[in-house]
């Protein structure tokens, strides 16, 4: 609630007292205009001396003035808070994100689940702008209102109060209670359309081709009208939101008169306040207008808030801070298992990589073999057995200083929306244009990139939308180029790059650069299988076969026909 | 603009809405016109004319009952809006997904999914809050001020000028709101979504930042991504929101002048009491429409935004119906299909998909199509099965021209294979019976068992009553092929096409994908677009294609012999 946006403060302490101030001059302004404008007719209506009146004037005058310069302030300090506040916003979620993220994302698989982080993130802005600043504005203008009713009668002022809060607590409160049910209802509904749209635009040939497509029209025509059905049920209450506030605020006033008459004809109050009393009590009501607006917004950021405090429990950060220092040691897995919610990737696992040796992991895709290298980089846990380099457990070392001996090549390369400089600078903050280029030539990229508007300098957009799928890959071998790591990981790194493409980069990160270093190689393409010192072939989960190539060839086992398999298929 | 317009044209199809809209905008003139008129009596009676409350009551009665009107007609107003916008919203996404099965999978995967779910889903939301809340407050911005313009006219003509002196900036508020206003909400969002852009970037690239060792300067990065924005956004802020100034400065100084000149008036003894409360009273609700539709206005330009990509789709026409008078005839048996020159370009592209290929696919036979990819092999398939029309040239079945079936007939003798199958959401047998829903349990039976699916079903929880739903229970690539196979055998269409993946399966399963296939091919015309040398060698008749046309048909031996094209391109596939 409002001591979520309490930090903002803290940092910005004056800029948030003076957006306040602003907001509450701007209805204060407003309420003061109108005010003293009746006040100036009423007391002309009496035909004072025009000199008497000028003070009057003069405040009309800056009532005036003073509203749009108030507005003007409060928009622009404002917005401008606001957009410190996302800044803080990021920072912090980032902050607690950082060590859980990688590890959250294997296990869930999720692909819109940061986008549903980075949304919920966009709403929590809201909190400010929208529900702190416009309640905290109501509260003190009330308080004001009433405050001043008071002088002139405590039933005046009790009554507008009544008004006031009805318009702008209980009606609101009362209505989002009454539409909290349809919110989810239309949710659900709308998510249902938009699945079954989703896989019917995806499955739309299959669909045509089973002579299906009708009915899946019929049926998204279905959900359709039934979102719509629960939209018509609500859409009175909108309606009647206005006609409550219209009421509320006008019988306010219609009130305020019924109890001032009796005092302005026994004299309790002067005639010539009358007409003061009614347009005060009548504008106090801006006030409370965004009230609707604000109980909304609190109920979406407060849900935002909870789906982002639920990831910090379940994935409580690996405390280890045992450092490893560089130089090839041998890596053993030994009794290594590892199993999801709803089965086991892998089971029972044990080998050793030799400093300095080549080995592959082989085998037909889902087969596990990518989580050997994310427990290996510690973006995952074995749930039973030891993984260790050297003589030191794996479990119990420094995550930084494990992931700086290894280089990898992942299946998925993520490039920033940034340079191709700093896309690459990221394996090796300190390098030249020579380093970088070089990499690049190894990559088999540099003509590509020397054909860019601004060379290394160029923005690759979201994603890196300038980059096909085998570019990006690409780029991923050019940053292992650059990074120094005794151990080396490969993970299908040319699965998106065509096939002539990929034997010329496995050829040449093969002879060249790599020499001497230990590498692992993670592949379902049984390619220069004869240079590698050890072959290990996962299946489901288990090693079935290992060895080298040439022994496992006359084994005539499971490596054998997937070689038979592959010779198979032809080269389109 | 003009999709605003368009919009608008839209609703005009059911003018009482509009009507409807207009009409209780003057009601509500003439109910604050009213209740305006009781307030000013009522305050002049007590203030100088000495009144009581027993006085009061049937003035303060009126005054109630305009109060009540007030807000009944501003009930019956946003009711009647949203009304009419829920069903002008329904109807559009009706038509838009009408359109989208319509136009086919050729034309749909040419797109980003995601593109056409926002454009289906959250546009026409956006379509509707235009409707339901843009529309309504514009309708009072013309009406109210207009009308009470003439109110304060006919009571006093100095104060009625000076509102009237601040109409011809009325039009200047339109075009800031519509200018300035508008370059600061595209300013302020661009700025705001390329901030979370930035920080859903780090989000997703966070394993390959903690590979470099770099995700603990991410904080600074974002704090200097921020910073930045809000520097040059704030920059065109400043200079945006005078628009709002204006508008409140203009709102605000003529009620001061209005209240100042009434009370000099007033001193004078030129005027009355009563008319100049009434008057100051009317000038804030003089403006007030205007304010509301300030806040309106990113509706109107979201609906707008939307409504354009809404009609772009709308306005692509759709393929023509077949109206041929002689009676459509769909083969029962295995057919021929003669391709008789054929040509077609997709649009927006400089050379044909598929030109001036010839061919004959042999009925009862195995047809095998190869040919490197890019040479136009699914362009051909997607001709066969009408989801394009050729350019030119035409497609005989038998002796019949494919251009006179209707399509959706003609799919009803073709049982397709894809090369990623889709599984809908449902249950195993929901997914096999959509290719024949009334088929008995036995035949389904059957299917799954001539398609090896039988073992698989027999690992899955509840068998083929296993739902593929979000909890997915996920089917292996080679699990996936044999469930599209039992479709196949299910729906025992007398034409087969079947597009083999071009990543291998695990062996096992690669064994059981061949086997059920050649159980599917016999008696059938078969066409596979084929990766596999077992493949190849299986089919009656190869068509090599290259560069969209058929260069060479045969056997293989033929065809190896031929020394051509095909010969080397099937050795050097070896690897």
């Amino acid at each position: 609630m409002i001591t979520r946006v309490l930090p903002l403060v803290r940092a910005h302490p004056g800029q948030s007292a003076l957006a306040f101030l602003a907001a509450i001059g701007t209805i204060a302004a407003g309420i003061g205009l109108m005010s003293s404008s009746s006040y100036l007719i009423s007391w002309a209506a009496l035909r004072p001396p025009i000199l008497d009146m000028m003070l009057v004037i003069v405040a009309v005058r800056f009532f005036a003035l003073s509203r749009a310069a108030c507005r003007y302030a409060e928009r622009l300090l404002s917005h401008d808070l606001t957009f410190k506040w996302l800044m803080l916003l990021r920072v912090r979620v980032y902050r607690m994100l950082e060590p859980l993220l990688p590890n959250m994302l294997l296990t869930k698989r999720s692909g819109d689940l940061l986008g549903r982080m980075s949304s919920d993130v966009d709403m929590l802005q809201n909190d400010y702008l929208r529900v702190a600043l416009p309640a905290l504005t109501a509260f003190f203008i009330v308080g004001m209102t009433v405050a001043l009713l008071h002088i002139f009668s405590p039933w005046l002022a009790w009554a507008t109060f009544i008004f006031l809060f009805l318009d702008g607590v209980a009606l609101p409160w009362w209505n989002r209670r009454y539409a909290k049910g349809w919110g989810r209802d239309h949710a659900e509904r709308q998510s249902a359309l938009s699945a079954k749209l989703v896989e019917t635009i995806q499955g739309l040939r299959e669909l045509s081709m089973l002579n299906s497509d009708t009915k899946a029209l019929h049926d998204l025509c279905r959900l359709n009208d039934e979102m719509t059905a629960i939209q018509k049920r609500y859409a009175t209450t909108t309606g009647l939101q206005e006609a409550y506030h219209l009421w509320c605020a006008h019988g306010s006033m219609l009130a305020a008169l019924t109890i001032s008459i009796p005092l302005v004809v026994r004299g309790d109050i002067p005639g010539i306040f009358l007409a003061l009393i009614a347009l005060a009590v009548m504008t106090s009501f801006e006030a409370v207008q965004a009230m609707g607006a604000a109980f909304l917004f609190h109920e979406q950021t407060t849900t935002a808030a909870q789906q982002i405090a639920e990831f910090e429990s379940p994935y409580p950060p690996a405390k280890s801070s045992i450092h490893v220092t560089g130089g090839a040691k041998d890596i053993t897995f030994k009794n290594v298992s590892l199993e999801y919610d709803n089965g086991p990737v892998l089971q029972h696992i044990s080998f050793t990589w030799k400093a300095g040796e080549r080995i592959a992991l082989v085998g037909p895709s889902g087969g596990g073999k990518s989580s050997v290298a994310h427990m290996l980089l510690k973006f995952q846990e074995p749930t039973a057995g030891v993984i260790s380099i050297g003589d030191q457990c794996l479990a119990q070392a420094n995550e930084h200083d494990v992931r700086m001996l290894f280089s990898v090549i992942p299946q998925h390369v993520h490039v920033f929306n940034d340079t191709v400089r700093a896309n690459l600078c990221l394996a090796q903050p300190d390098a030249d244009d020579q380093a970088l280029w070089h990499a690049l030539e190894m990559a088999d990229l540099a003509t590509m990139v020397r054909q860019l508007p601004d060379g290394l300098d160029t923005f690759l957009g979201e994603q890196g939308a300038r980059f096909s799928g085998g570019e990006r890959q690409r780029l991923g071998v050019a940053r292992v180029w650059l990074k120094k790591a005794p151990y080396c990981i490969w993970d299908e790194p040319t699965a998106h790059i065509d096939p002539i493409s990929a034997k010329q980069i496995m050829q040449r990160l093969l002879q060249s650069g790599h020499q001497g270093k230990s590498l692992l190689w993670i592949t379902h393409q049984l390619v220069a299988m004869d240079q590698m010192d050890h072959i290990y072939v996962l299946h489901k989960g288990q090693i079935v076969e290992s060895g080298l190539h040439g022994d496992l060839l006359s084994r005539n086992g499971y490596y054998a026909r997937m070689v038979r398999l592959q010779n198979q298929m032809l080269r389109t | 603009m003009s999709q605003t317009r368009r919009l608008l044209k839209d609703a005009d199809r059911s003018a009482g809405w509009l009507a409807g809209l207009f009409l209780f905008a003057v009601g509500q003139t003439v109910c604050i016109a009213g209740q305006m008129v009781q307030l000013s009596r009522v305050v002049n009676g007590v203030f100088l004319q000495g009144w009581n409350l027993s006085d009061c009551l049937s003035h303060l009665a009126w005054l109630g009952g305009w109060i009540i009107a007030r807000g009944l007609i501003a009930y019956a107003q946003s009711t009647l809006a949203q009304q009419g916008a829920l069903r002008f919203k329904t109807g559009l996404r009706h038509r838009l997904m009408t359109h989208f099965v319509a136009l086919g999978p050729a034309r749909i995967h040419q797109e980003r999914t995601g593109d056409i779910i926002a454009t289906a889903i959250n546009g026409p939301e956006k379509v509707e809050a235009f409707y339901a809340r843009y529309i309504p407050r514009a309708i009072q911005t013309v009406v109210i001020p207009i009308l009470l313009a003439l109110f304060v006219l006919h009571l006093d003509l100095l104060s009625g000028f000076i509102l009237l002196a601040t109409a011809p900036l009325i039009p200047m508020f339109m075009v800031l709101i519509g200018g300035l206003a508008k370059q600061r909400t595209e300013k302020q969002w661009a700025a705001l979504s390329r901030m979370s852009a930035h920080f859903l970037d780090v989000l997703q690239g966070i394993t390959t930042l903690k590979l470099f060792g770099r995700s603990k300067d991410q904080e600074t990065e974002i704090r200097r991504i921020a910073k930045r924005y809000r520097i040059t956004t704030m920059g065109v802020l400043k200079v945006a929101f005078v628009s709002g100034l204006v508008l409140e400065l203009a709102a605000s100084l003529s009620t001061a002048i209005v209240a100042v000149q009434i009370g000099v008036r007033l001193v004078e003894g030129h005027m009355a009491f009563q008319p100049g409360l009434l008057i100051l009273l009317l000038t804030p609700e003089f403006y007030l429409p205007f304010r509301h539709l300030g806040t309106e206005h990113h509706a109107s330009m979201e609906g707008g935004e939307a409504a354009k990509r809404i009609y772009a789709w709308l306005d692509e026409p759709l393929p023509i119906p077949v109206h041929s008078t002689s009676p459509t005839t769909i083969p029962d048996a295995p057919c021929a299909i003669r391709l008789d020159d054929i040509s077609f370009r997709y649009p927006g592209r400089d050379m044909d998909a598929v030109a001036h290929c010839s061919c004959v696919i042999e009925a009862g036979k195995i047809n095998a199509l190869v040919g490197p990819s890019g040479s136009g092999k699914s362009t051909l398939l997607q001709l066969i099965c009408k989801h394009i029309e050729p350019a030119s040239g035409s497609i005989w079945i038998n002796d019949q021209r494919l251009a006179n079936i209707e399509g959706e007939i003609w799919r009803q003798s073709i049982a397709w294979v894809g090369q990623h199958p889709t599984l809908f959401y449902g249950t195993i047998l929901d997914n096999i019976k959509m290719a024949r829903p009334n088929a008995s349990k036995a035949d389904v039976e059957e299917a799954v068992h001539h398609a090896e699916f039988e073992e698989v079903a027999q690992a899955l929880p509840h068998g083929l009553n296993t739902s593929l739903g979000e909890q997915a229970w996920r089917l292996s690539g080679g699990e996936r092929q044999r469930l599209a196979l039992a479709r196949a055998f299910l729906k025992n269409a007398p034409l087969l096409i079947m597009d083999e993946p071009t990543a291998h399966l695990d062996p096992d399963s690669e064994e059981k994908v061949a086997l059920a296939f050649e159980r599917l091919a016999k008696e059938r015309t078969v066409i596979v677009v084929a990766h596999r040398l077992r493949s190849v060698y299986r089919a009656d008749i190869i068509h090599v294609m290259q560069q969209g046309r058929i260069v060479a048909s045969g056997s293989h031996d033929e065809l190896t012999q031929s020394e051509g094209y095909y010969a080397r391109w099937v050795h050097g596939g070896l690897s």
